[in-house]
């Protein structure tokens, strides 16, 4: 009866859901639809197992090992070390002897010989704590070197001082 | 120019900070009190609390540290690396079986272990995520920042105070030392010395500087008394021992402290090697032998 009909009318009277053709089509499409999930979720999956293996076992790069002129081979890094690959950088002017004025360093290269003069014994017996004093008359200074502890008191002194660089 | 200093003890060595400027010293030294309070806590080998304690513990496990932190390891990192693995920061179980395990005040009069050598693992084992904050240390692998750390520090003290001051500053902690903003006229006066607590009359030799830093090491600071004879404090990597005392101490200048004291702890563990190897990276250096011959190395000043 027309009107009532909701299924489409086929040329030669053959209802279209009925039609052989159309229902393989749309299996078809369903088999599509579902391979393409299943290829995205086997994707998301692989992703998610990759990275559950690489934060549980992490190997080294060979790519980095090969690179590094260094004996011993560069470490695993998941980011470029770019300032850290700089070498050990020298002063951008090097120490002077206060006594030769207060003139650039010079250039002379290569290495040098004397005696140090002193016999200080015991390094780890002498006092710790510097005195200041204005550096350009007097000279005195800090002192580079590493070694026990000073008195363990702090102390301010006015007027100059100096550091020492030692052993410590 | 007169110049002003505080001096005091901290983390197990001397400390003093240097100022151009009067105002500029209590406030320099609560800077670099800071920075070593944050250094402490993050690269104390010896509380339990620190981060590094934190990565030795997590057994191969990715753990996430603070940027200081992560700072303090890559400069480890970089210093095996460009030493060769003469520095190498997993040496940290080397130490502790030598029977260096705790802070050194407390060693002094302590009976030594007896003599149990290893290797350092190798500082390539440790990994490093820069971009995750994350650092990861195998199982057994125990690290020593120590000589890199506390020039690290001396470095970010002396940035501090001089960037936050505006003021012209030099900070030394246990005789490494680094400038920061400008130097007086003639440079800062530093007493190049076989112990940083020595005193500047100590034997040795006065130098200026200017820029940059400067570190000293020496296998005669931080010596306890073992049944085999003394041990020190400077380990060989590759073998566990403390380093063959070929030089009484290595000074070195660089452009910061980490660069200083890579150079001059990789010098002692070097031994007869150093002098080349630090002439090919135009270090300046004065090494001190044994038998107290001194040669310089570089750009280093004559002696006056």
């Amino acid at each position: 009866m027309e009107g009532e009909n909701t299924r489409e009318a086929m040329p030669g009277g053959q209802d279209r859901d009925a039609h052989p053709v159309s229902a393989r089509d749309r299996g078809l499409r369903r088999i599509s639809r579902l391979t393409g999930w299943i290829a995205a979720g086997a994707l998301v999956l692989t992703g998610g197992l990759a990275k559950l293996a690489a934060d549980a076992f992490g190997g080294k790069s060979t790519k980095a090992r090969a690179a590094t002129p260094a004996p011993r081979p560069a470490p695993a890094q998941t980011t470029p070390t770019t300032p850290n690959d700089q070498g050990l950088q020298p002063p951008a002017q090097a120490p002077t002897d206060p006594g030769a004025g207060n003139g650039s360093a010079g250039s002379a290269a290569g290495t040098g010989a004397g005696t140090d003069p002193g016999a200080s014994g015991d390094p780890g017996a002498a006092a710790g704590s510097g005195a200041g004093s204005d550096p350009g008359a007097s000279g005195a200074g800090a002192s580079s070197g590493s070694g026990g502890d000073s008195s363990g008191s702090s102390a301010a002194d006015s007027g100059g001082g100096g550091a020492v660089s030692g052993g410590s | 120019m007169t110049t002003w200093s505080a001096h005091w003890s901290a983390l197990g060595t001397g400390v003093a900070v240097f100022v151009d400027r009067h105002e500029c010293l209590e406030p320099a030294r609560r800077l670099v009190e800071d920075e070593l309070d944050r250094i402490d806590r993050a690269c104390s080998r010896f509380r339990d609390d620190s981060e590094l304690s934190r990565l030795s513990r997590a057994a191969g496990r990715w753990v996430e540290v603070s940027p200081l932190c992560l700072e303090a390891v890559e400069a480890g990192l970089r210093a095996a690396r460009l030493t060769g693995g003469a520095v190498d920061p997993t040496v940290g179980r080397s130490l502790r079986l030598l029977g260096y395990d705790r802070d050194f005040d407390e060693l002094e009069g302590r009976a030594a272990p007896r003599l149990r050598l290893m290797a350092a693992p190798g500082w390539e084992t440790v990994d490093v995520d820069r971009r995750r904050g994350a650092v990861r240390v195998p199982r057994g692998v125990e690290l020593d920042l120590g000589a890199t750390a506390k020039a690290l520090a001396a470095d970010l003290a002396a940035r501090a105070v001089s960037e936050r001051l505006e003021c012209g500053t030099l900070v030394s902690l246990g005789g490494d030392l680094a400038i920061g903003g400008p130097a007086p006229a003639g440079g800062w006066p530093v007493r190049v010395a076989e112990h940083h607590a020595a005193g500047f009359d100590a034997p040795g030799q006065t130098i200026s500087l200017s820029t940059g830093a400067l570190a000293t090491s020496s296998p005669g600071a931080r010596r306890w008394v073992a049944p085999e004879g003394d041990r020190h404090h400077i380990v060989d990597p590759a073998t566990g021992r403390p380093a063959r005392e070929v030089w009484r101490a290595v000074t070195v200048a660089a452009a910061t402290c980490v660069d200083a004291n890579t150079a001059s702890t990789a010098a002692i563990v070097m031994g007869e090697a150093a002098p080349g190897w630090l002439s090919d990276r135009r270090m300046p250096a004065r090494l001190l032998a044994r038998d107290r011959q001194v040669t310089h190395v570089g750009d280093w000043p004559a002696a006056a």
